[in-house]
C-alpha cells in the first residue's frame, strides 16, 4: 500500500535540532564518575625491536592509575600479527612510527603526559621498509612480526596479497586498437578527515563485564574486535555507540578499544582514550598509497578493445578484514564499461607505515582517477566528447561485467544524458582567457554497488501510538530519519511517530556496518519488513475487535479505522493497553521483526554517479579555483531528497580535497611530516563552490521503495572530473594526486 | 603550579572554577562546567570545532587559557537560545539541512551568529570567507551557506 | 599541556620584573602560536606572563606616527583600518592571517615576535619602514624592523625585553602599498611566499620604494636592490620585470613540506610583479588625492 506521504519528502533529520543545540553526545562527551584520561606512548621508529620498557617510575607517580605495555595483552587463540586489529599495541616489534608501545591512565592529561615522559623504552632500530616497489624484491628486509606469528606462514615476505583478473584475448584486443595509451597514476595516502578524532571509553562496571562507548560504524564489529584481541567473551561486552562526528569508513570497528579496556581493568575505574589530531593523522587508518599502471586500447570510435594494468597498494604494516585493496582497484578499473579483453594484476605490499582502512567507496577514487583520466585522454586524442566516450563504452543491462554477473537495470545512461545536456557542459569555454586565467571543464563517471549486508530490525508498538525500532546500526547522519520515513510509509503513520533505540550490542539484533551505502538498502529493507509485519499484527487484532475484514481497515497515527465508517475505529492506545496490562492481557505484545540477508554480488543495485567540474587555473602560480561542480546520480528513489543532496555534496567536497590538496606526507625515516590540519589541507568553505545535484530516480530497483545506496557513489567521480578539467584548462595532463599548484605549474613549464 | 580560583561569566551566569593555568577554556567548559557543545577537533586552531564567543567575538577556545578568559563574556552554543528553543541561526541550519554529523555545528553556528552581528547582509563570498575557520567534512558547505543566507534574510523581515 | 607558572601583571614595569626573573619566562599575548606550542611541548617555557591587563600595550594612536600597541589584535586593527588610515599592505596582510577566530585573538606584536619566516605582517611592516619599540628595565629603544628579525623564531626582543609597540610612518599622499601571498587553499594556510611593496611617487615617477619578502628566507627580508631599481622610473613592464628579477635573485628559499625552493623563487617574481603594479597604481591615485 503506497501513500507516498513520507517517501520523497525533504525534511530535516530527526536529531537535527538537538545537534544544532549542541546536545549530541559524541564519544569524548561521555561523562562517568572518576573518569581517567588515557594517553599513548608512540614508537619513535618506523621499524624496531622493543627490547625493554621500564614503566616503574610512571606507575609510581601520584595520580597515575595504570600503565600497560604489550606484555599486558592476554594470549588469545587466533592471534594474527598481520591483522590490523591486533596492531593496537606493539609487542616484540614496533612496525610504524607512532604505533603505541605503552599507554597510561591518569587523573588528568598533564599527569598522563608526565607519566609518558617517565617511561623508558629501549629499541633495537631496524631499517624501515618504506619503498613499496623495492619491498617485494628478493633479499629485501621484511616487516618484522611478533614471534608467535602464524605458523602457516612459510617464509615471511612483504606480499600482503596478490591476485590477477583475466578476460578475453589481450593481444588481439591491442592489435585491433587504433589508439593505445599507457600511463602510470599515483594517489597518495589520504585521511578520511572526519572532524571528530577517535575516542573510546571503557568501564568494568560489573564484575567480569565491560561497557564500552565508542564512535564506531559497526557496534558488532567493534565488540568482536575486543573479543578477538583480548579473548573476552562477547556476552561480557556491551558496546554502546555514540553520536559519530564523521566516519566515512575510518571508524568501522574502532582501533584502540583494547587499550581502553585493558587500562580500565587495571585502573579499576572508567578510562577514556581520545586521539589527538596528530595521532589521527599518524596512527589511525587512512586510505592507502596506490600506484596504477594502465594501458588501454580503443578503436577510432572510442570503444575500448583492451585493458592491461598493474595495481600496487602500499597497505602499511597490516592487512585489514577486506582486501587485497589492489584487487578492488582492478575490479573498478573495468566494471563500468564493456571491456572485451583485460589482464589486471593486483599487488598489496607491506611497509612500515600505518595500516590502511576504508574511505568512502574504498579504492574507487583511486581507480576512477586512473581509468577516467585515461578515457578522457583517449577521447581527447580521438576528438570524441568525454561524455559521449563514456556512453559508447557504458555497460548495458544484461551484459556480463567484470564481476562475472549480468548487470542489472541501471541509471547510467540517464546520468550521462542529464550531464551532457547541462549548461555546465555546454557553455564552458576552455583554454586561456583574456583575464589571464586558464579555464576548463572535465567529466568523470563513478559506479558503486549498494551494499547488501545482513540486517535485522525489531519493531514494537508503544504507548501514545509510537512505534519503536531496535536495530544494531548507528544513526549515520540521517539514516535513522530515512529509515523512519520508510517505516512510517509502510505503517501508514507519520514519521515523527517512529522512535529508534540507539544500537547497543547487548540489546540489538545483529547488524553490519553502517556504511557501504548499505543502510537504506539493507537495513531499510529489514525495517520495512518489520514495519509491515507489525502493521499486519495490529490490523489483525483490530479486525477481531471491530469484527470486520482486514481489507476494510486503515491505520493512522492514533487509530485503526474502517474505510468509509468514521465511527467504527479502535485507538492504537486501546490496542496497546490490551497487549500490555500487567496481569491479564488480551493479546501477546505486538512485536515484529524483519531481517535481510547479505548478498554476494556487489552489483545488486548499481549506482552510477557522474560529475562535471569547471575550474580556473592561474598559469603564473598553478593555483586552481573550482568554479562549479555538478553531480548527477542514480539514486533509485530518494527517500529524503534533502539528505541525499547532502550526501552527494559532502562526498564531492571530499573527492575535490583529494584531487587538489590532501596527502599524508612521509619523510625518509617513516615519520609523517604533516600531521596537523594546517598542512594536511582539508577544503574550507572558501575553497569550494556551490555543489549542484541532480537526483535521477529510475524505477525497478529492489531496495525499499526502489531506493539505492547513496553515500558512496558520489565520492568517486569528482576528483577525476577536476583532474580532467585541469587537463582541459592547461592542455597538460598530470597523473599524480594531489594536483597542487606547484605540480600544475611544473607541468606547464 | 598555581591553582587559581576565579569567576568565569558563561552564558550570562557567573561560574566559579578552580583551575590550573595550563587548562584551556575548552577543557574547563567541557570538563568542569559540563558544556560539551564545544569540541576538540585539532587542538591547534585549524578546525574551529571549539569556537565560542568571547565578548561577542568568535575565538578558538582550545587556544585560550581559561585564566585568560576571566572578566570576559563567554557564550557557548548552549547559551544562544533558551533551553529547548532554537536561535534563528540554529533554526535555519536545521531547516536547510546544514548539518549531518553535528560535530562542527556548534562552532559553525556561533561563527555564523558572530558574522551576522557584524555583517547582517553578507554576500556568498563573505560568508565563505567568514566561515573558512570552521571546517566541515560532511556537508561540502553548500547547505551551510544557504542556511546563513536564510538566517540573514529572515532577520531582515523580523 | 605541561604545567607552568602564570602571572598577570598590570603594568609594563611589573611585567619586566617578571621577565627578568627566570630565563624560561615568556610573555603571552593572543596565544595563537604559543598555546599550541605549549601543548605539543615545542616551547620550553616554565612560566607565562600574561599581557592582557596591561592597557598601554593595546590600542592604536596616530600622533605624528602610527603607533600600534603590541597586544592589539589583528581584528581590532582591521576594524579601525579606515578611520586610522592604516596602510593597505598591513591591512591586507593582517586580513590574511588564519581565520576570523585567529584574528580575534592574534596580536600584531605576537605575530612578529613569533618570527615565523612566513609571518604575513612582517613583510608588510618591513615595506612600510616600521620600527619596533622594545622596553627593558632601563627604558625604551627603537629597533628598525629591518634589523628586528634574526632567525626563525628569533628577534631583537631579548629574554628580559618586552615589545611594547610598533610604529610606522603615517600614510602620506603619494604613497601606495600592497601585500600579496600564495597559499594552496584560499584561507588558513601559511604563506608559501609573500611579497609586500610600498611605493612613493611624485607624478608618475617613483621617488621611494621598499620591497619585502616573506617565507623565502630564514627571516622576512628586504629586497633592497630590487626596490632601488624602481627609483626615478615609471613602473612600466621593463622596469618592473628588472626589479622583480632582482627580488627573485635576492631571496634564499628552501625545499620543505610546503614547496620547493625553485617554486618559491618563481612565486616571488609573480607576486612581486603584481604587488609592485598595485602599489604603484595606489600611489599614483593617492598622489592625485583619490586616497
Amino acid at each position: 500500500m503506497s501513500r507516498n506521504q513520507e517517501i520523497g519528502v525533504a525534511k530535516p533529520m530527526v536529531d537535527a535540532s538537538p545537534k544544532a543545540r549542541g546536545e549530541a553526545r559524541f564519544a569524548a562527551d561521555i561523562q562517568l564518575p572518576n573518569l581517567a584520561v588515557a594517553k599513548l606512548l608512540p614508537s619513535l621508529h618506523a621499524h624496531a625491536e622493543v627490547l625493554s620498557i621500564d614503566t616503574s617510575v610512571a606507575e609510581a607517580m601520584p595520580g597515575v592509575y595504570a600503565v600497560i605495555t604489550g606484555s599486558d595483552i592476554p594470549e588469545v587463540e587466533g592471534f594474527d600479527p598481520y591483522d590490523h586489529a591486533h596492531g593496537f599495541l606493539a609487542r616484540r616489534f614496533a612496525v610504524h612510527v607512532g604505533q603505541p608501545v605503552a599507554a597510561v591512565a591518569a587523573k588528568d592529561p598533564s599527569t598522563a603526559e608526565e607519566a609518558l615522559a617517565a617511561i623508558r623504552v629501549a629499541y633495537r632500530v631496524l631499517a624501515p621498509i618504506l619503498n613499496a616497489a623495492a619491498a617485494l624484491e628478493p633479499g629485501q628486509p621484511v616487516v618484522s612480526r611478533d614471534a608467535t606469528a602464524s605458523p602457516s606462514e612459510e617464509s615471511p615476505s612483504n606480499n600482503a596479497g596478490d591476485a590477477e583478473m583475466i578476460n578475453g584475448d589481450l593481444d588481439a584486443g591491442f592489435a585491433s586498437a587504433d589508439v593505445v595509451l599507457e600511463e602510470t597514476y599515483e594517489i597518495p595516502m589520504i585521511h578520511q578527515g572526519y572532524l571528530e578524532p577517535h575516542a573510546v571509553t571503557a568501564w568494568w562496571k560489573q564484575q567480569g563485564h565491560v561497557d564500552v562507548w565508542e564512535c564506531v560504524q559497526s557496534p558488532f564489529g567493534a565488540r568482536d574486535h575486543i573479543v578477538q584481541t583480548l579473548g573476552i567473551p562477547a556476552h561480557k561486552i556491551a558496546l554502546h555507540t555514540t553520536d559519530i562526528g564523521g566516519a566515512f569508513g575510518g571508524k568501522d570497528q574502532g582501533l584502540f578499544s583494547p587499550i581502553a579496556v585493558l587500562l580500565a581493568k587495571k585502573a579499576e575505574r572508567p578510562v577514556r582514550l581520545a586521539l589527538t589530531r596528530e595521532e589521527e593523522l599518524t596512527i589511525a587508518n587512512p586510505a592507502p598509497m596506490t600506484k596504477i599502471r594502465l594501458k588501454v586500447g580503443v578503436s577510432s570510435n572510442g570503444a575500448i578493445t583492451a585493458v592491461d594494468g598493474e595495481v600496487r597498494v602500499d597497505v602499511g604494516a597490516f592487512r585489514t578484514y577486506w582486501g587485497p585493496a589492489s584487487f578492488s582497484v582492478c575490479h573498478m578499473l573495468v566494471d563500468k564499461y564493456r571491456v572485451p579483453a583485460f589482464r589486471l594484476h593486483a599487488q598489496d605490499v607491506f611497509t612500515n607505515r600505518v595500516g590502511f582502512g576504508s574511505y568512502r567507496a574504498p579504492m574507487a577514487v583511486q581507480a576512477a582517477f586512473a581509468i577516467e583520466s585515461m578515457l578522457d585522454e583517449l577521447g581527447c586524442r580521438l576528438g570524441i566528447d568525454p561524455i559521449e566516450m563514456r556512453k559508447r563504452n557504458l555497460i548495458s543491462e544484461g551484459e556480463v561485467g567484470a564481476g562475472g554477473a549480468p548487470m542489472p537495470k541501471h541509471g547510467g545512461t540517464a546520468v550521462l544524458q542529464s550531464l551532457m545536456n547541462h549548461a555546465a557542459w555546454r557553455g564552458t569555454k576552455s583554454g586561456r582567457n583574456e583575464d589571464g586565467m586558464c579555464y576548463g571543464r572535465g567529466f568523470a563517471l563513478g559506479l558503486w554497488g549498494s551494499g547488501a549486508f545482513p540486517a535485522a530490525a525489531i519493531a514494537r508498538l508503544e504507548k501514545g501510538g509510537y512505534v519503536r525500532f531496535t536495530i544494531g546500526q548507528v544513526d549515520l547522519t540521517g539514516s535513522y530519519t530515512s529509515l523512519a520515513q520508510i517505516a512510517a510509509e509502510e505503517l501508514g503513520i507519520s514519521a515523527d511517530r517512529i522512535v529508534f533505540s540507539r544500537a547497543d550490542t547487548s540489546r540489538a539484533p545483529f547488524a553490519s556496518v553502517s556504511g557501504g551505502s548499505s543502510t537504506i538498502y539493507s537495513m531499510g529493507g529489514a525495517v520495512q519488513e518489520a514495519a509491515r509485519e507489525l502493521r499486519e499484527k495490529i490490523v489483525e487484532r483490530a479486525a477481531l475487535e471491530l469484527d470486520v475484514d482486514r481489507s476494510e481497515l486503515r491505520m493512522n497515527d492514533v487509530a485503526v479505522t474502517v474505510e468509509g465508517k468514521s465511527d467504527k475505529r479502535i485507538e492504537l492506545d486501546a490496542l496497546y493497553e490490551a497487549e500490555t496490562s500487567l496481569f491479564f492481557a488480551k493479546y501477546e505484545p505486538f512485536v515484529a521483526r524483519g531481517a535481510k540477508g547479505g548478498r554476494v554480488s556487489r552489483m545488486s543495485a548499481p549506482c552510477f554517479s557522474g560529475t562535471i567540474a569547471e575550474v580556473a587555473v592561474n598559469p603564473e602560480t598553478g593555483a586552481v579555483k573550482v568554479l562549479r561542480l555538478v553531480t548527477a546520480q542514480d539514486v533509485g528513489k530518494a527517500i529524503n531528497p534533502m539528505l541525499v543532496e547532502g550526501q552527494i555534496q559532502g562526498a564531492a567536497a571530499q573527492s575535490v580535497g583529494a584531487a587538489l590538496w590532501e596527502a599524508v606526507e612521509y619523510d625518509d625515516a617513516g615519520r609523517v611530516r604533516n600531521a596537523d590540519l594546517l598542512d594536511y589541507r582539508l577544503p574550507t568553505a572558501a575553497d569550494l563552490p556551490k555543489i549542484e545535484t541532480i537526483l535521477i530516480e529510475e524505477e525497478g530497483g529492489d531496495g525499499p521503495f526502489g531506493a539505492k545506496g547513496v553515500g558512496e557513489p558520489p565520492m568517486i567521480a569528482p576528483a577525476a572530473a577536476v583532474a580532467n578539467a585541469i587537463r582541459n584548462a592547461i592542455g597538460q595532463r598530470i597523473n599524480q594526486l594531489p594536483l597542487n599548484p606547484e605540480s600544475i605549474w611544473q607541468a606547464m613549464q | 603550579m598555581n591553582l587559581l580560583e576565579m569567576q568565569l561569566e558563561v552564558n550570562g551566569r557567573q561560574r566559579s572554577v578552580q583551575v590550573e593555568a595550563n587548562r584551556t577554556l575548552l577543557e574547563v567548559l567541557r570538563d568542569d562546567l559540563g558544556l560539551i557543545g564545544a569540541k576538540e577537533g585539532c587542538g591547534s586552531g585549524d578546525c574551529g570545532a571549539c569556537t565560542v564567543l568571547v565578548d561577542d567575538e568568535a575565538m578558538c577556545s582550545c587556544m585560550l587559557l581559561a585564566v585568560e578568559a576571566e572578566g570576559r563574556q563567554i557564550t557557548t552554543i548552549e547559551g544562544i537560545a533558551p533551553a529547548g528553543e532554537l536561535h534563528p541561526v540554529q533554526s535555519a541550519f536545521v531547516e536547510c539541512g546544514a548539518l549531518q554529523c553535528g560535530f562542527c555545528t556548534p562552532g559553525m553556528v556561533l561563527s555564523t551568529v558572530a558574522l551576522l552581528r557584524r555583517s547582517p547582509q553578507p554576500t556568498e563570498d563573505e560568508i565563505r570567507d567568514a566561515l573558512a575557520g570552521n571546517l566541515c567534512r560532511c556537508t561540502g558547505y553548500d547547505k551551510i551557506v544557504r542556511a546563513v543566507q536564510v538566517a540573514a534574510e529572515e532577520a531582515v523581515h523580523v | 599541556m605541561k604545567r607552568f607558572d602564570y602571572y598577570d601583571p598590570q603594568s609594563i614595569h611589573e611585567c619586566l620584573e617578571l621577565l627578568g626573573g627566570n630565563t624560561r619566562t615568556i610573555p603571552l599575548a593572543g596565544g595563537t602560536d604559543l598555546i599550541p606550542r605549549m601543548r605539543n611541548s615545542a616551547s620550553s617555557a616554565t612560566a607565562l606572563v600574561s599581557l592582557r591587563r596591561i592597557e598601554e600595550l593595546n590600542g592604536i594612536s596616530t600622533n605624528g606616527v602610527l603607533a600600534i600597541g603590541a597586544t592589539t589584535s589583528l581584528a581590532s586593527l582591521l576594524r579601525v583600518a579606515e578611520s586610522h588610515t592604516i596602510p593597505a599592505a598591513l591591512c591586507e596582510a593582517s586580513a590574511l592571517v588564519g581565520s576570523v577566530q585567529i584574528r580575534n585573538a592574534a596580536t600584531l606584536g605576537g605575530n612578529i615576535c613569533n618570527a615565523a619566516p612566513s609571518a604575513d605582517t612582517a613583510p608588510a611592516l618591513l615595506a612600510l619602514d616600521g620600527c619596533a619599540i622594545v622596553s627593558d628595565r632601563k627604558g625604551e629603544r627603537k629597533v628598525a624592523l629591518a634589523g628586528f628579525f634574526k632567525g626563525p623564531g628569533i628577534t631583537a626582543v631579548g629574554q628580559v625585553d618586552l615589545l611594547t609597540r610598533i610604529e610606522i610612518p603615517t600614510a602620506r599622499s603619494g604613497w601606495g602599498s600592497c601585500y600579496l601571498r600564495h597559499t594552496p587553499r584560499s584561507r588558513m594556510d601559511l604563506a608559501v611566499a609573500g611579497v609586500a611593496v610600498a611605493i612613493c611617487v611624485e607624478g608618475t615617477s617613483v621617488v621611494d620604494a621598499r620591497i619585502a619578502l616573506g617565507a623565502v628566507a630564514p627571516i622576512p627580508m628586504l629586497a633592497e636592490e630590487a626596490a632601488q631599481r624602481l627609483i626615478g622610473k615609471e613602473c612600466d613592464q621593463q622596469v618592473v620585470d628588472a626589479a622583480v628579477a632582482l627580488a627573485a635573485a635576492a631571496c634564499a628559499p628552501i625545499d620543505d613540506v610546503r614547496a620547493t625552493a625553485a617554486y618559491r623563487r618563481h612565486l616571488v617574481s609573480v607576486l612581486a610583479k603584481h604587488a609592485v603594479l598595485k602599489a604603484y597604481a595606489r600611489a599614483c591615485a593617492s598622489e592625485k588625492g583619490a586616497l
